[in-house]
């Protein structure tokens, strides 16, 4: 329904030189990914398989598009349609030269990839029921498409930071999402004005935000002036040079909410002085009045009544109403596409949505025809018989295809599929419920705004198992938005388990509450806590190998074959932990007139500060006077902060916090410096000072150097391997001492290190480790 | 050259052997290595030598994958018949230690190109197919004064030379190319593909020995194995006064191509 640019014929023509150019090897790969990837074209994890994402606006397609892409894809051999959480469509197992194709097959229909992936401004989305729902104040389907329209023309929208999201919900209960997107608008009416109350900066994600309001009424005209200085914004302060750092809430964290505001208003009123935009609202495709079909009877009647109350909503429109097409994973094939695309035609342009929940929506369908439909749906193999909340458990694609997975999400999700369908559970119930899975931190399952959400991480026996974090209680819309908060974590082995037993709580109490979110906030977090509780013990690998297998392998898990992603992934996470205290707390402590309180705020980002950045030297401090003395030694004595702030820090290891609300600057100094450094860390987790520093290390260490590396924590072989890299950072005779633990280090590492012709000083046990101090040979 | 964590991690097993440790593995990042064909021999010296994490590893061969291949050519996969080798066997390197740095160059080697190409490199593995290259990499690894380790496989059976400077040559010991004719080619003769895998390895076990500088390498001796009698053996080979190549009166001094193609079936 958009209108592509003008521009988009020739861009696929240069796609398809790079193309050549690629495979010929004149140009570089990266150079051509740079084109490829915001074309919306994705290499997949096989080699050599791409696929094409598809704009779809609103999640808006008509019947003969669909019918279409169908047969596109099947014409260049691809077995698989996929519906992804932006209500778009991906085609996927393509060969790369007939991408092109595909590009062109596209275009002569309407549809475009361009702004698929990459940094750029993707599908913008819109509520599921714009237009048909009695609860919305008006369709914003209209605004969305001019929106596109106007951004989608410009070129660059196609080389910002990062990608830049953008949704829309036709009422409070935000449906869409927009207060979890970039910018998101919400339908509003004032003094009989269409217009939108506006969020900024939200988004899921490491380190996720609940956008700000950035107004609460603008004139619906005024939506294009705000998405081009939101945009200008992110181009200007979003970060280029790290990805990781790049969507627009990093420059909320690093700017401070009312600098990024006072930023954006300078740009807003610029623009606004400076262009007129014109603000064209599309029309939509009208409900075709007559259609020749025969009306359909169902065979079985009593199945039919009960699929009709799980899949079939009424629209605001008498005599119309919308029906719920589930696909698992939002995966589809081709040929399936193709009849539904065909069966719906005679329905008119305006009958399909794809939904966030990756299933296809059918509207505007006469009600006479619902029977026509459901006959059909069995026929093409949709599942008509199970309740809803089985077809609407989302999942990223997890690591059997992600090469930053850590969980398989999808097994974890088909296993709890099965289990919730023999739970005995009412179901039917359950039918709002949002379960989210995501194999990692990253929120590709978006877990971080679900009912029950989980993000996969490593757990640890004596030996790894696949496990989950579990985030609950997200409060989507009505002014409040709220993002899901941990509540613990299970192994991926009891994780359908624990999710039917807190379905099961929430069940229980359903009655007196209205939502999960009302549940949670009335004792299901704690239920929920204690529910995670009871999973908490894992048994030994001799006792129970299943907690060791993750769903969907035969083999015992690891990480091995996984790329370098989801290591630094765990790693960022335990760094944002403190990172996130340190920001509450320097919010709050604002607010705060009370001297005691104040002073163990205070504290609080002391040790946030002092801690946040000792994962990064591999130290773990298992108890807080730890944290301070690996602070003191690895960053202030270091030289990578100023030593001024050892009052401080020396202050809060005492306890004695009395002194720290006169040192509040200091205390915030200490803070911002840390955050500074974290900022500039580059990839391999160096600081800018330490870089500046190696050089002249070696050069000093003329004479004897005492040199020393705490190894403790750290298992055998990598202890004797960090020692020989400290070693090889000395000269002959120079001196080491390095700590180890007790047992198994300490009886291999002192042998290994004398094997190798070292001397061996002194060995001497201190507490529950060892120091052992080598001289060079 | 420092490592990260990632780095530190991965060649951990490297930098426990006391012949390798830190400095030896740096030396290996630092490394380069040219390979010669990515068929039989070349895949297995190219994986060892990417998971070693050899710096910089060019490959050479103007062929693409053939089913043919497949039986003991490791580093290519049946979705890549007809592609080019050195493309084919780049992208498994690439995605299996991205430290690697590859260069692909789909050409064959020739008296006119091969001295540009061995020039950048530290060591060189033969991994071609026929005697008049084999000769031609020997003739030009001792002009330009380059190490290289030579290798040969047929039927159950093969042998490896290592080369450096001051060593006896390939052609020390083989003087110069069979009659055409008198050897069967490969594609008569046949090979078992594990036999390409031992030797293969062997070639890339002693380029990162060259590397490192540790141990002793396969000089003045040629070993031979033959998988079918369980004959494993070294045997002593003498540099020769008469090598037309390196000995008192060398007749060679520029390069030359030979015309005999051993193992042409391929080339055609």
């Amino acid at each position: 329904m958009y209108t592509l640019p003008s521009t988009l014929k020739q861009e696929i023509g240069k796609y398809n030189d790079l193309i050549k150019e690629y495979q010929s090897k004149k140009i570089d790969p990266k150079e051509f990914k740079a084109f490829r990837v915001p074309m919306g074209i994705y290499e997949q994890r096989e080699d050599g398989t791409y696929m094409v994402r598809v704009r779809c606006s609103a999640g808006f397609i008509t019947p003969a598009q669909l019918k279409r892409v169908a047969e596109i894809a099947q014409k260049y051999g691809s077995q698989l349609i996929h519906i992804t959480t932006r209500q778009e469509l991906q085609i996927q197992n393509l060969e790369l030269k007939d991408t092109y194709h595909v590009l062109q097959g596209l275009y002569a229909i309407g549809l475009a990839s361009r702004g698929g992936g990459g940094n750029t401004v993707r599908n913008i989305m819109a509520s599921i029921d714009a237009g048909i729902s009695n609860d919305e104040v008006f369709d914003v389907t209209p605004y969305n498409i001019a929106l596109t329209n106007y951004l989608i023309a410009q070129p660059d929208s196609w080389t910002l930071p990062r990608k830049y999201k953008i949704s829309f919900s036709g009422s409070d209960s935000d449906n869409a999402f927009a207060a979890f997107n970039d910018l998101g608008f919400i339908a509003r009416v004032k003094d009989g004005q269409k217009g939108f109350k506006v969020y900024i900066g939200g988004s899921l994600g490491s380190q996720p935000m609940v956008g700000h309001v950035l107004f609460d009424f603008v004139p619906a005209e005024d939506i294009l002036y705000i998405a081009d200085a939101v945009k200008k914004l992110f181009s200007r302060y979003g970060n280029r040079r790290n990805k990781h750092k790049a969507r627009l809430r990093f420059v909320f964290y690093k700017l401070g909410k009312e600098k990024v505001f006072e930023l954006f208003n300078q740009i807003y009123d610029e623009i606004k002085q400076s262009k007129q935009l014109h603000f064209e609202l599309p029309l939509l495709p009208s409900v075709s009045p007559t259609i020749n079909l025969p009306v359909g009877v169902p065979a079985d009647k009593g199945a039919f009544t009960l699929w009709e109350e799980r899949y079939v909503t009424q629209q605001k429109q008498a005599g119309y109403v919308s029906i719920l097409i589930p696909f698992e994973h939002g995966d589809v094939e081709p040929g399936v596409v193709k009849s539904l695309g065909e069966f719906l035609i005679p329905f008119g342009e305006d009958v399909i949505r794809f939904s966030m929940r990756q299933n296809i929506h059918l509207r505007n369908i006469p009600k006479q025809y619902i029977a026509t439909v459901y006959n059909f749906l069995q026929e093409i193999g949709v599942d008509t018989t199970q309740s809803y909340i089985l077809n609407s458990l989302v999942s990223c694609t997890g690591a059997n295809t992600c090469r930053l997975g850590i969980c398989l999400s999808k097994g974890a999700s088909g296993r709890l599929r099965e289990k919730l369908a023999s739970s005995g559970l009412g179901l039917d119930q359950l039918k709002d419920i949002r379960i989210n899975i995501s194999g990692c931190p990253n929120s590709c399952g978006q877990q971080t705004n679900a009912d029950i959400g989980f993000y996969g991480k490593v757990g640890r026996t004596d030996r790894m198992f696949p496990a989950y974090n579990v985030v609950a209680g997200a409060v989507i819309g009505n002014g409040n938005p709220q993002l899901a908060e941990l509540v613990g974590s299970v192994s991926a082995w009891d994780m359908p388990a624990l999710t039917i037993d807190i379905l099961r709580s929430y069940l229980n109490n359903k009655d007196t509450n209205h939502s999960f979110s009302d549940y949670f906030k009335a004792g299901g977090k704690e239920e929920i806590k204690s529910l995670c509780q009871k999973y908490s013990k894992i048994p030994d690998f001799r006792e129970d190998k299943n907690y060791y297998f993750d769903w969907g392998s035969d083999q015992i898990f690891s990480l091995a074959g996984k790329g370098t992603g989801e290591c630094s992934a765990g790693l960022f996470d335990m760094i944002d932990v403190d990172y996130n205290t340190i920001r509450q707390s320097r919010d709050e402590i604002k607010k705060i007139t009370d001297k005691n309180k104040a002073a163990s705020l205070l504290a609080k980002i002391v040790t946030a500060s002092s801690r946040m950045l000792l994962i990064t030297k591999g130290i773990e401090p298992k108890d807080s006077a730890g944290i301070f003395d690996g602070f003191t030694e690895r960053f202030i004595k270091a030289g990578l902060v100023s030593g001024k702030y050892s009052e401080v820090v020396d202050a809060v290891k005492n306890g004695d916090y009395a002194g720290l609300p006169s040192q509040k600057n200091l205390v915030l100094d200490l803070a911002a410096d840390v955050i500074d450094l974290y900022e500039n860390m580059d990839d391999s987790l160096q600081f800018p000072a330490e870089k500046e520093k190696e050089q002249p290390k070696e050069e000093e260490a003329t004479n004897k150097v005492a040199l020393k590396k705490d190894l403790r924590g750290v298992a055998c072989p990598m202890n004797f391997v960090k020692t020989k890299i400290e070693l090889s950072k000395l000269k002959s005779d120079d001196i080491l001492e390095v700590l180890l633990d007790d047992g198994e280090p300490i009886e291999n590492v002192p042998g290994s290190v004398k094997g190798e012709g070292h001397k061996i000083l002194v060995q001497e046990r201190i507490g529950n480790y060892w120091s052992v101090v080598i001289q060079k040979r | 050259m420092i490592m990260n964590e990632q780095q530190i991690e991965r060649y951990s097993r490297h930098i426990i052997l006391s012949n390798v440790g830190v400095e030896g593995q740096e030396k290996i990042l630092d490394g380069k290595v040219l390979i010669i064909g990515a068929g039989g021999l070349g895949s297995p010296a190219a994986l060892y030598l990417a998971a070693a994490g050899v710096g910089t590893i060019g490959i050479i061969d103007g062929d693409v994958v053939d089913r043919t291949n497949l039986q003991r050519q490791v580093i290519h996969f049946t979705p890549d018949i007809g592609k080019p080798k050195v493309i084919s066997a780049k992208e498994k390197i690439e995605l299996m230690n991205p430290d690697v740095k590859v260069n692909a160059y789909q050409d064959l080697v020739v008296a006119s190109n091969i001295s540009e190409y061995i020039s950048e490199y530290d060591f060189i593995i033969d991994g071609t197919d026929n005697f008049p290259t084999k000769f031609l990499i020997n003739d030009a690894c001792v002009l330009n004064g380059k190490a290289f380790s030579h290798g040969g496989i047929i039927r159950f059976s093969g042998q490896t030379l290592t080369y450096t400077p001051g060593n006896t040559c390939y052609r020390c010991v083989f003087h110069e190319p069979p009659p055409k004719g008198s050897v069967p080619s490969c594609s008569q003769a046949g090979v078992l593909g594990a036999i390409a895998g031992m030797l293969g390895t062997i070639q890339a076990a002693e380029a990162l020995k060259y590397l490192t500088g540790t141990g002793e390498l396969l000089t003045n001796r040629l070993y031979y194995f033959d998988t079918l009698k369980n004959n494993y053996r070294t045997i002593d080979v003498k540099r020769s006064d008469d090598c037309p190549v390196c000995g008192k009166h060398p007749t060679i001094s520029e390069l030359q191509d030979i015309e005999m193609p051993a193992c042409d079936l391929k080339q055609l």
